[in-house]
């Protein structure tokens, strides 16, 4: 019986090119439907690296960046967060060449030292301005490791190198004061550290002072060897800077949920000022607004999904419906032969999506040659074809119901 | 004799939203194998009707219809018109898409005949009803109607049945045409051992028939037997 379908196929050219001409355009209609949606999406999911969010360790009222006293448990917590990348972390104290009498302080205390966890954390500086004692990449993953690691090292300033004739690879001998705060933290006074810790020259900086908007220092250590020394001498650790970015943005409410898990407030400025790094500011304006446009765009297009779907049925059932009003004469002789009614319209039926296949494959290669995304095709051929087939069986099942033969 | 179609008090009534009508009236009669019949009648006599339930396209809504013994509301009437019946039209009725051939060869296929087959037996019928092979492979619209007809007589043929049903099949012919269709139906009721049964206007179709009836308003009379 079903080689009728195949003579069918085989001589009713110009309607059967029609219905696979109207295959080939709905595939390639769902495919732009589809293919706007994922574009959005794809929009949404570069957003985060387009528009990083940027969040600073304040106090209270927010009206501090720097200077703070952030916990070494805040900051290791935000550390090991998986929500957090990027951060930036620093401690400046003070400190003087060599070991000299506390009283003297005033006359020695002159070198500026910060404590780093990468060079972006002391105002401008850039890897391109450290100059290591290797060159090219080799001089770039000896900064990396540099600051990455907790040994007695450091990087000098090219001014202060000079003008003490230091040299890299020369061993310095650092006196640390630290900064401290009194017992509510609104008063900043130095203290001594109690010692002296030696230090290897491994590399220098451009001077910061004019270059960029940061103050100058003369010293940087790493972020973590600066811990261990404040470890050493038995003094709490703080941290003077901390700043990040949120790693996936896309997932932000978690993330502020995180954050205030681990302690941190929301700024509120008539908080009492002070140098505790205890708040948070998120600067997600610009991300929140892009992200609820995209979001919008998305919803918009996803709310169209049941009308896309109907409006391929109803193709389906339009194209079905007059296929079959003009094999009406068709039909009844099917019938009139013994061919059952259901049988019948069936074979119309499997005649119609057939057709659809062909020209769902045809559109499939020319979306292919232009998108090359297979999941896309494999979603379209799914909807177009449980669509357009559930509108040819209401078409045939109607009509099978209706031809009265005579 | 052989008496395959019986009705007693055979009644059809077509109901729509708005009306009622009673097309088919206390229907009784027999027919039998080898013999050609005519129903005459007006136009909305209730011929047609009368031939659809034969056809076993529709079930009566009053009395039984006995096709080959059994009523024709416990048989299988899909079945039935694959095997025992046949109708042939006025408007001839034959697959656009197939060739003469293939027309003749579509109901043996459909009982699962091996093409091979089909082709000789198709090409027997289409002989025996007096087309030449350079028709075989052309459309039904190639073809004039007259050698249509003879198409759906030799599909008729095809089926195997021991019913062929006709529906005004002269109505589209001019005479000479006409003549050829009445002598093959007669030929399918007295040498193929067909019960025949013709609905029909034409005196000359009605004349050749052995057993004619008129349907008036529902209701079947024999005429003449």
């Amino acid at each position: 019986m079903y080689y009728y379908t195949l003579y069918s196929i085989k001589r009713r050219k110009t309607a059967n090119l029609i219905t696979i001409g109207i295959s080939v355009m709905l595939v390639i209609l769902l495919n732009l439907y589809f293919g706007s949606i994922r574009s959005y999406q794809s929009q949404l999911d570069d957003l985060a690296r387009n528009i990083p969010i940027f969040c600073q360790i304040t106090n209270g009222s927010g009206s501090l960046g720097n200077g703070l006293f952030i916990s070494e448990k805040l900051v290791d917590s935000l550390r090991q967060s998986d929500a957090v990348a990027d951060e930036s972390c620093m401690t400046v104290l003070m400190a003087g060449e060599g070991d000299f009498p506390e009283s003297e302080y005033m006359r020695h205390l002159n070198l500026y030292v910060a404590g780093a966890n990468r060079p972006e954390a002391v105002g401008e500086l850039t890897y391109d301005m450290i100059h290591m004692e290797k060159e090219g990449m080799d001089a770039l993953f000896a900064a990396v490791d540099f600051f990455s690691s907790d040994r007695l090292e450091c990087i000098v300033s090219e001014k202060v190198m000079k003008k003490r004739k230091w040299e890299i690879g020369d061993r310095i001998l650092l006196k640390f004061y630290y900064y401290g705060a009194d017992s509510v933290y609104t008063k900043l006074e130095l203290h001594p550290m109690g010692g002296t810790a030696e230090f290897e020259i491994v590399g220098s900086m451009e001077d910061l002072l004019g270059k960029t908007s940061a103050a100058g220092t003369d010293i940087i250590l790493p972020f973590d060897t600066l811990k261990k020394v404040y470890h050493e001498f038995k003094i709490p650790f703080f941290a003077d800077t901390f700043t990040f970015h949120v790693k996936n943005p896309l997932k932000l409410n978690a993330f502020k949920e995180e954050m205030k898990s681990i302690g941190l407030l929301e700024t509120a400025q008539d908080t009492a000022d002070s140098y505790t790094g205890c708040a948070l500011i998120v600067r997600d304006n610009t991300f929140i607004i892009r992200a609820e446009d995209l979001n919008h765009s998305i919803e918009m297009m996803q709310s169209f999904f049941p009308a896309v779907c109907i409006l391929v049925l109803l193709i389906g059932y339009v194209v079905s419906y007059l296929a079959g009003s003009s094999r009406k004469g068709e039909y009844v002789l099917l019938r009139l032969q013994g061919v059952g009614k259901w049988k019948g319209a069936f074979l119309f039926l499997a005649e119609q999506m057939l057709l659809v296949f062909i020209g769902t494959i045809l559109g499939d290669g020319i979306v292919m040659l232009m998108t090359h995304d297979l999941y896309r095709t494999v979603v379209v051929n799914g909807v177009l074809l449980a669509a357009y087939f559930a509108g040819a069986i209401a078409a045939y099942g109607r009509k099978g119901e209706q031809i009265w033969i005579k | 004799m052989d008496k395959i179609i019986k009705a007693v008090k055979l009644g059809y009534t077509y109901q729509s939203q708005y009306q009622r009508t009673r097309a088919l009236l206390d229907v009784t009669c027999s027919f039998e194998r080898g013999k050609m019949y005519a129903v005459t009648g007006k136009s909305g006599s209730g011929k047609s009707t009368f031939l659809s339930l034969l056809a076993g396209l529709d079930v009566p809504t009053e009395g039984n219809l006995y096709i080959d013994g059994k009523e024709i509301r416990e048989i299988d009437r899909d079945r039935y018109r694959m095997n025992h019946v046949s109708v042939i039209y006025q408007a001839f009725h034959l697959f656009p898409l197939l060739t003469v051939l293939e027309n003749v060869m579509f109901p043996l296929q459909l009982k699962h005949v091996s093409k091979k087959e089909a082709k000789a037996r198709a090409l027997e019928f289409l002989g025996k009803v007096g087309l030449t092979d350079t028709l075989y492979k052309k459309m039904p619209n190639m073809i004039s109607g007259g050698e249509q007809q003879r198409v759906a007589i030799a599909r008729a043929m095809a089926v195997g049945g021991q019913i062929l049903l006709a529906d005004e099949p002269t109505g589209n012919l001019d005479s000479q045409n006409e003549q050829v269709i009445v002598e093959l139906l007669c030929r399918m009721a007295h040498e193929e051992n067909y019960a025949v049964i013709v609905v029909t206007h034409n005196e000359q179709v009605a004349g050749a028939a052995d057993v004619v009836c008129r349907m008036m308003d529902g209701v079947l009379e024999v005429v003449r037997e």
